[in-house]
Formats: structure tokens, C-alpha cells, sequence
């Protein structure tokens, strides 16, 4: 049993190219983690040029909500939603706003309809801290293991506390804005107006993962298919307070740093939960793009996990369904990947499928709603009830060249999102506990 | 649980033609048997398409596997009398 102090001071993590694996640090067995059709490897599948990284300065997600917030895209929120239930819009009953609102219940909590400053558990914190006892409270002795007997204990933990599917892996500031620094100077993360700064002793970020219904997701844009992108967000972020309490629990410290504004995706393909996809977005070999991140930074020593490639970039070259399912033409439809961004909200220096921000975030926060349409339409989107699906993936994963055909038939077999008028018969369908059904994950 | 039972009835036909002394043509028997598993996978599709709530998929994926998998089974049977 290996034993290390806590408080040892982080190493710079600065590497020629910012997409391999960081050195100085033990990595688990992978062996275990995935079926056959999925590789792990050392180096993320997103070509990226150092020379040319640029700190992202803000995010789509925090433009939409602040666009609303000063009502740019319509006059009020609220009156653009009771405007919708009045004319009986389609995906915008009641029960279907009551139901998106409701999904978000902890999450959110103390969120203004009208407000787009996410506030959420910070208003729940000092009571459901409660149940944190810490060692020294117990006068025991914090707990100490091994790097890997650490992440199998917090793995085991997570899953049984709700989260789909954790992933590890180490605070890289090359994803991060220019705002946020490691500082000696404070002993906990901290978000102040002078920026974010981390302390150099919490260097390991656990991934935590949560599952979009993907019934309901099918639904988008409109509130159901909103419902099940805020059930997504949900399940890990209570996922996530559990975990955290659990790991203060240990004699650590944890902090949800996804809350601070920290964009969860590049920590999630480094930690090997997916691949970026079309959609710029991750996507997940089981869950495909029904699935949500969220961010926990702790100095409980972790042994981390590798980023994977199951085909997903050659796939996402010819399939196109995400592009043909958004609303507004947001994503890109060119064959190969770009390295110039699009708009004001995507930065420089790796390869991706960049989305025009700017339509997306119109739309976002015009409808008053979650959009999530390209995420629930992804062919990768799948329930492991027949073989057939079992069957596909490695099809999918080995022989991605074919990917156009695979969405055609993906088309012909009726998957993908539901049409207007149909939406309402979600309600009428006999679904599993919160919306989602079986699947393989670790 | 309807697959087993498929699976079980195919085999059982296959095992009776066997006892009756019916020597068959190892192509003959690839067809049965290839035919067998198409509808048995075809039927699986139904069945776990409708689990999901995918009506469509159920349908088409049905008739997609199953209607072939008969053909292959009549025909077999039929070049094996």
C-alpha cells in the first residue's frame, strides 16, 4: 500500500501537446473499463496545436443564460413561456413546463425564472453538509490507500450514489480561462471577482457523469426535451454532493467546481468518458449524447483514467444526423474538422466541429428552454434492449466509414427525435425510473 | 424468452428431420440453420424495439430479418424434399 501526503505541491502541468496524457501521476487499469470496440489511448483523438491554444474567456452556456437574464432575445422569460402555454404551443403544456421546472428542483434551486445566474445547491450547502463527518470531528485518522485503491473506492462510491459513470483525471489549466490560476495563497478553490484560484495540493478531478431520459431528450427543443437535459444535469450534480460529502467523509477536500464556471467537456474526454463529436459536445459510447458532466476538484490522490477513441471522429464525418436535427443549422456540415472557431464563444488551438455559438445561443434563450436536439438525435443514442444495438456499436466503432448508411438506417427505423405533433405521447408511454433504462457503464 | 422458444421449436424440427433419417445436403442444413437465427434475431428486434418504445423500429426490424429468415427456412426445406 502506497501512502502519499496530502499537500504535496502539484507539478506544472505543461506539455508540448495538451491533448497527451500529463506525466507524474499513476493511471489505472483500462482493461476493464470498456468492451472491446473501445480503445484506450494516450492522447485525446482531437488534434491540438499548443502554439495556438486560446484561454476561452467565457462559454455558450453562460452567454445564453446571461442573454436572458438582460432579455435580449425576448421581453421577459416568463411571459415568452405563458405566451406558449396559452397558444397550446407544441411541447409546451403545462405539464410539460411544470415537468422541466421540476427536473431542475435541487440543481437549481433558488434560480429566478427570469435570473441566469446559476445559484443552485449553493443555498442548499450548509444544510445537506450536515452529514459530513470528518475524521477529525470522529478524532480517527484520515483515510489513506493507494492511488488505485482510491479510485475504485470513489468509483464504487459514485455509481451507488447515482452517478452514471465516473472518470478521473488531472486539473489541466490549458482548457481554462485566463482568470483562473493555482495559487499557493489559499487553502480551498475559491471564485472571487479577481478570478478562480485553485490551491496546488487539489490537482485530481473526478468526472461524474449523469443520464439525460433519452425518451424525453427526443422530445427537443421544447420543455420536455428541456426536462431531460435538466434530469441529466440533476443526477450528477446530486450525484456529485454526495460524492463530495463522501470524500470530506474520508478526510479530503472537494469541491464542485463545475458551479464556478469551469466547462466540464475537456476534462470529460480526458478523463475518457467520450469522444467530441459533430456537436462539439461529448459523446459517450454508452449513452451516446444523453449524457451530462459535472466537475469535482480534490486533493484525494487518484490514479487516473485515458481518454478512448471507438471510431467517433471518422463516424462523425460522414453520419451528419446532429446537423440535420438542429433547429437552426447551428452545426457545422463540413466533412472534416476546422481549426477556426465560429463566433465569439469558441476559442482557438484544436480541431473540432465548431458550431455557430451565436444562432445556438439565440435560440437557447429565445425559446426559454434547453435545446439539446443535436445531443438527443446522435446516432449513438441507444437502449441495449435488443442485440441489435449490441450488434451496431462494435459495427459502429470498427467500421465508422459506413456511418452515412448507419444513419440512413437509423432514419428508416424511426430513431432520432420525435416530431412536433407526436411529443405529447410521451406521456402516455410506460417508462423505467427516472426515465432511464438499462445500460453497461463503469 | 420467446427467442429460447423459437430457438428450442427450431431445433426441435431440425432434431426430428435428423431421427427420421432424412440425410440432408450440408448446404441444406446451413440454410435451415442460418434461416433459424435470422428469424430468432428478427424476433428479438420486435420484442426489444417495443421495450424500448420504438414502434417503427419493432416493425420494420421485424420484417427486415424475420421475412427473409422464412424464406431461407422454406427454401431449405423445400431443396431438402
Amino acid at each position: 500500500m502506497v501512502v502519499r501526503r496530502v499537500g504535496e505541491p502539484s507539478r506544472e502541468i505543461s506539455r508540448l501537446d495538451p491533448g497527451t496524457i500529463p506525466h507524474g501521476f499513476v493511471y489505472r487499469d483500462q482493461g476493464k473499463r470498456y468492451p472491446w470496440w473501445v480503445k484506450s489511448v494516450d492522447r485525446i483523438t482531437v488534434e491540438t496545436n499548443a502554439s495556438e491554444i486560446q484561454k476561452p474567456t467565457t462559454n455558450m452556456i453562460v452567454m445564453s443564460l446571461i442573454r436572458r437574464a438582460q432579455n435580449q432575445d425576448q421581453p421577459r422569460q416568463r411571459d415568452g413561456l405563458v405566451k406558449k402555454i396559452r397558444n397550446q404551443a407544441p411541447g409546451f403544456s403545462l405539464p410539460d413546463v411544470s415537468l422541466e421546472f421540476a427536473s431542475q428542483t435541487f440543481w437549481q434551486s433558488g434560480v429566478d425564472i427570469d435570473g441566469g445566474v446559476i445559484r443552485g445547491f449553493r443555498k442548499l450547502r450548509e444544510v445537506i453538509s450536515g452529514q459530513v463527518h470528518t475524521p477529525q470531528e470522529l478524532g480517527v485518522e484520515a483515510w489513506q490507500g493507494s492511488e488505485e485503491e482510491a479510485s475504485s473506492m470513489v468509483e464504487k462510491a459514485a455509481v451507488h450514489l447515482g452517478a452514471a459513470q465516473v472518470g478521473f483525471t488531472a486539473m489541466d489549466l490549458t482548457w481554462l480561462g485566463p482568470n483562473v490560476r493555482i495559487s499557493s495563497d489559499v487553502e480551498a478553490p475559491t471564485a472571487s471577482r479577481e478570478g478562480i484560484f485553485f490551491p496546488p495540493a487539489y490537482k485530481y478531478v473526478i468526472v461524474v457523469a449523469g443520464r439525460a431520459p433519452m425518451w424525453a431528450a427526443k422530445c427537443a427543443p421544447g420543455a420536455l426535451g428541456s426536462a431531460a437535459d435538466r434530469s441529466g444535469y440533476e443526477e450528477a450534480h446530486m450525484a456529485e454532493e454526495k460524492l463530495m460529502n463522501f470524500i470530506r467523509g474520508l478526510g479530503y477536500g472537494a469541491f464542485d467546481i463545475h458551479m464556478m464556471g469551469i466547462n466540464p467537456i475537456p476534462f470529460a474526454v480526458m478523463a475518457g468518458l467520450g469522444e467530441m463529436g459533430r456537436m462539439n459536445r461529448v459523446v459517450s459510447p454508452y449513452f451516446g449524447g444523453a449524457v451530462r458532466f459535472t466537475l469535482i476538484l480534490t486533493d484525494l490522490p487518484l490514479a487516473l483514467d485515458k481518454p478512448i477513441d471507438f471510431g467517433l471522429q471518422e463516424f462523425c464525418r460522414h453520419c451528419r444526423k446532429c446537423a440535420r436535427a438542429c433547429p437552426v443549422g447551428a452545426i457545422s456540415r463540413d466533412t472534416d474538422p476546422s481549426w477556426e472557431p465560429q463566433g465569439p464563444y469558441s476559442f482557438k488551438g484544436k480541431k473540432v466541429w465548431f458550431e455557430d455559438c451565436e444562432k445556438c445561443a439565440s435560440f437557447t434563450s429565445s425559446t426559454g428552454t434547453y435545446c439539446g436536439a443535436c445531443l438527443a438525435a446522435c446516432t449513438w443514442n441507444k437502449q441495449n434492449k435488443t442485440v441489435l444495438h449490441q450488434v451496431m456499436r462494435p459495427l459502429g466503432a470498427k467500421l465508422p466509414y459506413f456511418s452515412k448508411l448507419y444513419a440512413c438506417m437509423d432514419d428508416l427505423f424511426g430513431y432520432g427525435l420525435v416530431a412536433e405533433e407526436k411529443r405529447k405521447t410521451w406521456w402516455e408511454l410506460d417508462l423505467p425510473v427516472k426515465g432511464v433504462g438499462e445500460s453497461s457503464r463503469r | 424468452m420467446i427467442n429460447l422458444l423459437l430457438g428450442f421449436l427450431f431445433g426441435f424440427v431440425a432434431a426430428f428431420l435428423l431421427f427420421k433419417g432424412v440425410s440432408q445436403a450440408w448446404c441444406v442444413w446451413a440454410l435451415f440453420i442460418i434461416g433459424a437465427a435470422t428469424v430468432i434475431f428478427g424476433f428479438d428486434v420486435l420484442l426489444g424495439s417495443i421495450k424500448e418504445h420504438e414502434k417503427r423500429a419493432a416493425t420494420l426490424g421485424f420484417l427486415m430479418f424475420a421475412v427473409p429468415g422464412v424464406i431461407l427456412i422454406a427454401a431449405s426445406l423445400f431443396l431438402g424434399f
